[in-house]
């Protein structure tokens, strides 16, 4: 059998907690699982591209595969924000469960196929926070005019409370929250943003993070590519992929508790949303959903898949866990 | 033949000046954009008005903040080309300086053949798939409420390389005949070739950037 | 023929540096070499198998991504701008002016002035393209007119310009602490003081050259309307007045929280504007020209980018970046030995190499394992009373600022010191770049002391903490 050689892009650079080693350990396992004749090259972000556009790269083979989310990619196509989290949506559990037995799965294969891309599910993350603010927000009018660093479909949703969303440099992030240029931010899971120093400058940090209630991450991998593999090694990557989920997601809910305590430690004021904010939040995000659906046709088609597995799923989910 | 040479030359150093110049009088919006989003950051009144109007289609802070780098990306894309016929790039001419006309035309040339030229042609082949690309896909902001449209800004990519790409021919016809043409044509070649002809002394007073005639 | 083959397999990346301090030399415009040489490798790399035709798309989207579609880079144009235009309606001449008969008594003070506003220039921006051609256009010709020495005026304007990637805010600083997984906040001030601290002794220096070497750096001779205090006061309103309004609206709309430091370089260009109007200067012509020469210097800026960005990658794909981590591991060296051999490293990718691209081959592989050392650095750093952890992260963090102080003289370090390339783009053509290198060299001299320093004495990055 040939050895076979890949260029991977990882779009989390190595040091990051959770997320971050998990293309590295995607290398190691593949590699030992086949004796070394299936050799992984990780690069961090920015060695090939930069960290999050990775996609075009993909499709034209110039790197065989990418370790990122699909959330990433909603430039292309933004039905891709529904395949790594929506506002509102479900978490970790009903999410898999949409994508491996409600046809989230192969409406996602679909979308990438267009663009010589074969996609799989590599990776879930828990619950993001809230959000970073640095005064506390008590009503909704404490959010008009407020500068938010906020990305996607929830940035949308904060907009029709009257903030307004920024987009600045991630580089800059840091020292215009310090400044006051920005009033927030919200970037991901606490262990995470730690890393951002958030909790240093912005001492209100707010539950539950509505916004994206679990993130699932992807391996997209040249079609080409994918196809010159024998059976032996693409099940060999899709079995590392599946124990990367698992490992993903225990890591990613055991790594948040310590984190949480540290920041409280620092000063951090660990905050809930009120009901009422929610309930607002969620009615907004049903405008913004109207739109989107209406405006993309794959969007309209995700949507209403997932959609109706969620109003099955309810029937057992109501029920089964203790509220 | 060799005259159409310079004749050529001449229109493609104008098509890299035309849009050279236009694209520099970008960098006036680009300072107005950063003016006015900064100020009605700050300003609330403004920032919500504009919020609940029809404005917020053209005037969100996120889609301002992304015109900024477009405007930026279009100004250094479209003076590529201009920047090479100028003179403006950088040079490392420590040992080149001591050689005579002739020899640099022969270094530029050579240069011009076996770098520039073939690295420019794979900027321009490939801008062809990114832009086209970007098209297909009906390709937007990944932010969600930036600019739509993609493939626009990324085609000044190609349209850059391109201008790039014919001052690197009209210099190359000027040398083809600095070197092979007649006495005549040799000094009128000579005169267009900066990089060649002028001892930097000569050049003193030019500073970087003006535009020749 | 199959030894052949397997040499250049293994080294073809190590022949890229030689290629290119060859072709360099040719006098061809550096980006278009870095980016011709680029292709030939890749093509050779092709040949030998260890590349794909497809690989080449990224030079396209490389360039993309790294010039074009980067928010913080809006700050070249507007900061080029604003040098430009304070140079064409004068305000720039007139404050050198100012401050060369008020420094005429101090050695070498015209230089000083130059580092103070270099110093105060990064405070604003961490944008190496930006802060040397302005402060080439703005200062040079100054120095120049007043018969510097061509060499330490390109010195310091380099050098001192090279501190805003050093001084917060700063793009490296940021990559580098996420690549590290250290606190942005910790790293921007613990490098604060290593960073006055190589502007002073860039100050030492320069008064210690005029006052043992007077030729390179004469005194001013005053004008006969610039003596008497009524005409000196003039002067300072004149020539002061503008630039304070100026650094105030740069440095106060970052400070006051209005703008991030690349929109304030926005407001920077803006308030230039309004200046050259206030003189009378602004005209249409005089509008256009400052137009032109923005966008030609960006364009040689940026075309750099394009070279240096697909050079790197061929070097990477040609696993180039594995000969100096094999080379390193072969060592097999333990703490001081191993971190004394990065900075050696370092310092010599940074003759061919940006930031970036070093950060990427070395960070990633190597502040583990200096993080692994912890204990053992502890006491030379006086913190071996600190639970583990916070060793661990106190000793990542002195690493970072040591190899930040030597990336920013990888700006400074011939033959390829991006600096000096933007430094000669917006310099008068009679600087030659032969000065420019030779003009460097006590500067880097200083960098490395300055890197001496830090490791033995890390007090200076944790006293802010
Ligand atoms: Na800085
Ligand atoms: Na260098």
């Amino acid at each position: 059998q040939e050895r076979v050689r890949w260029r991977v892009h990882s779009a989390y650079a190595q040091a990051m907690p959770i997320a971050g080693p998990t293309a590295w350990n995607i290398a190691e396992d593949v590699e030992t699982l086949t004796d070394g004749n299936f050799d992984i090259r990780v690069f961090e972000p920015g060695a090939i591209v930069a960290g999050t556009q990775y996609y075009d790269a993909v499709s034209e083979g110039a790197v065989d595969a990418a370790y990122g989310s699909p959330g990433f990619n909603v430039g292309k196509n933004s039905a891709y924000a529904f395949f790594a989290a929506v506002p509102f949506g479900p978490g970790a559990g009903e999410m898999l469960a949409w994508l491996r037995h409600g046809g989230g799965l192969e409406l996602a294969q679909e979308f990438y196929a267009r663009d010589n891309i074969h996609m799989l599910p590599c990776g879930i993350l828990p619950p993001e926070s809230g959000g970073w603010f640095r005064k506390e927000i008590k009503t909704l009018e404490d959010l008009r005019g407020i500068k938010m660093r906020f990305l996607g479909l929830g940035a949308k949703v904060m907009e029709e409370f009257g903030v307004s969303t920024q987009l600045l440099a991630p580089g800059e992030v840091y020292q215009a929250l310090e400044l006051g240029t920005l009033d927030g931010a919200e970037q991901s899971v606490p262990s995470i943003d730690r890393g951002l120093g958030f909790y240093q400058i912005a001492k209100f940090n707010y539950f539950p993070g509505w916004h994206q209630q679990s993130t699932v991450q992807e391996l997209l991998i040249n079609k080409d590519s994918w196809d010159k593999l024998s059976d032996s090694q693409k099940r060999t990557v899709e079995l590392t992929c599946e124990s990367a989920l698992v490992q993903q997601f225990a890591d990613g809910e055991a790594g948040q508790y310590e984190i949480m305590q540290q920041n409280e430690a620092d000063g951090v004021a660990t905050m809930e949303w009120p009901q009422e904010m929610l309930d607002a939040f969620r009615t907004a995000w049903e405008k913004v959903l109207d739109a989107e659906t209406g405006a993309n046709a794959d969007s309209a088609r995700v949507w209403e898949s997932l959609a109706a597995f969620r109003e099955n799923y309810k029937v057992w989910g109501e029920r089964a866990y203790l509220k | 033949m060799m005259r159409s040479f310079l004749a050529a030359s001449d229109i493609l150093e104008r098509i890299c000046a035309f849009f050279g110049r236009v694209g520099s009088w970008l960098i006036i919006p680009l300072i107005l954009i950063i003016v006015y989003d900064v100020v009605t950051r700050k300003i609330i009144f403004i920032q919500q008005f504009v919020m609940n109007s029809w404005l917020y289609d053209f005037l969100s802070p996120t889609k301002l903040q992304e015109m900024e780098w477009h405007l930026h990306a279009v100004i250094f894309l479209l003076a590529y080309g201009l920047a090479y016929l100028n003179g403006t790039h950088v040079r490392v001419d420590i040992w080149r300086e001591r050689q005579s006309e002739r020899r640099r035309g022969w270094l530029e040339l050579i240069a011009l053949l076996v770098l520039a030229i073939p690295y420019c042609g794979v900027l321009i082949y490939q801008s062809w798939f990114f832009v086209e690309k970007s098209f297909l896909q009906g390709e937007g902001s990944p932010a969600m409420t930036g600019l739509p449209h993609r493939w626009i800004i990324k085609s000044f990519l190609l349209i850059g390389a391109a201008l790039l790409m014919a001052s690197l021919l009209s210099t190359l016809m000027r040398l083809a005949v600095y070197l092979f043409g007649s006495s005549v044509l040799r000094q009128e070649a000579l005169q267009r070739l900066d990089m060649v002809g002028h001892p930097p002394e000569a050049a003193d007073e030019a500073k970087p950037g003006e535009v020749s005639p | 023929m199959t030894a052949i083959y397997n040499h250049l397999y293994d080294y073809l990346g190590g022949y890229m540096f030689v290629a290119l301090a060859l072709c360099v030399f040719t006098g061809f415009p550096v980006g278009l070499v870095l980016g011709g040489l680029a292709l030939l490798f890749a093509l050779g790399g092709i040949g030998l198998g260890v590349m794909h035709t497809s690989e080449l798309y990224l030079f396209v989207e490389r360039l993309w991504q790294t010039a074009a579609n980067n928010q913080i880079l809006v700050a070249v144009p507007c900061f080029i701008f604003m040098g430009i235009m304070l140079e064409q309606s004068q305000v720039a001449s007139n404050l050198l002016r100012v401050l060369q008969v008020l420094l005429r008594r101090v050695p070498g003070g015209l230089a000083l002035a130059v580092t103070l506003l270099g110093t105060i220039l990064a405070a604003t921006t961490g944008i190496i393209g930006a802060s040397v051609v302005m402060l080439t256009m703005m200062a040079l010709p100054a120095m120049i007119a007043q018969k510097y020495d061509v060499r330490l005026g390109t010195g310091t304007v380099a050098a001192s310009a090279t501190l805003g990637i050093l001084l917060p805010p700063s793009v490296m600083l940021v990559m580098m602490a996420d690549l590290m997984a250290i606190s942005v906040g910790d790293l921007f001030l613990a490098a604060i003081l290593p960073g006055l601290m190589l502007a002073f002794l860039y100050c030492v220096y320069i008064v210690s050259i005029a006052a043992f070497r007077p030729e390179k750096a004469p005194p001013v001779e005053r004008a006969d309307d610039e003596i008497g205090v009524a005409n000196l006061i003039g002067m300072v309103v004149k020539g002061f007045l503008p630039i304070v309004f100026l650094i105030s609206l740069v440095l106060g709309s970052i400070f006051a929280g209005w703008a991030t430091p690349t929109e304030a370089s926005g407001i920077g260009a803006f308030g230039a504007i309004l200046l050259a109007w206030f003189n009378g200067k602004l005209t249409r012509a005089s509008l256009d020209k400052v137009c032109m020469q923005t966008a030609l210097t960006s364009a040689m800026i940026f075309l750099i980018f394009a070279g240096a960005t697909a050079f790197s990658y061929v070097f990477r794909a040609l696993y180039g970046e594995d000969l100096i981590l094999d080379f390193i591991a072969w060592m097999g060296l333990t703490h001081w030995s191993l971190l004394f051999l990065l900075m050696v490293v370092i310092f010599l990718l940074g003759f061919f190499f940006d930031w970036l691209e070093i950060t990427l081959i070395i960070l990633p592989v190597f502040a583990p394992i200096i993080a692994s050392f912890a204990p053992d650095f502890a006491p030379a750093l006086g913190i071996e009373h600190l639970p583990a952890a916070d060793q661990r992260s106190l000793v990542l963090l002195w690493f970072a600022i040591l190899v930040s102080v030597n990336l920013q003289t990888s700006f400074l370090t011939p033959p390829f010191g991006f600096a000096l390339f933007f430094l000669k783009g917006a310099a008068p053509r009679s600087v030659k770049i032969g000065d420019i290198y030779r003009g460097i060299m006590p500067f880097v001299g200083i960098q490395l002391f300055g890197v001496l320093l830090l490791a033995l004495f890390p007090a200076i990055v944790f006293f802010l903490l």
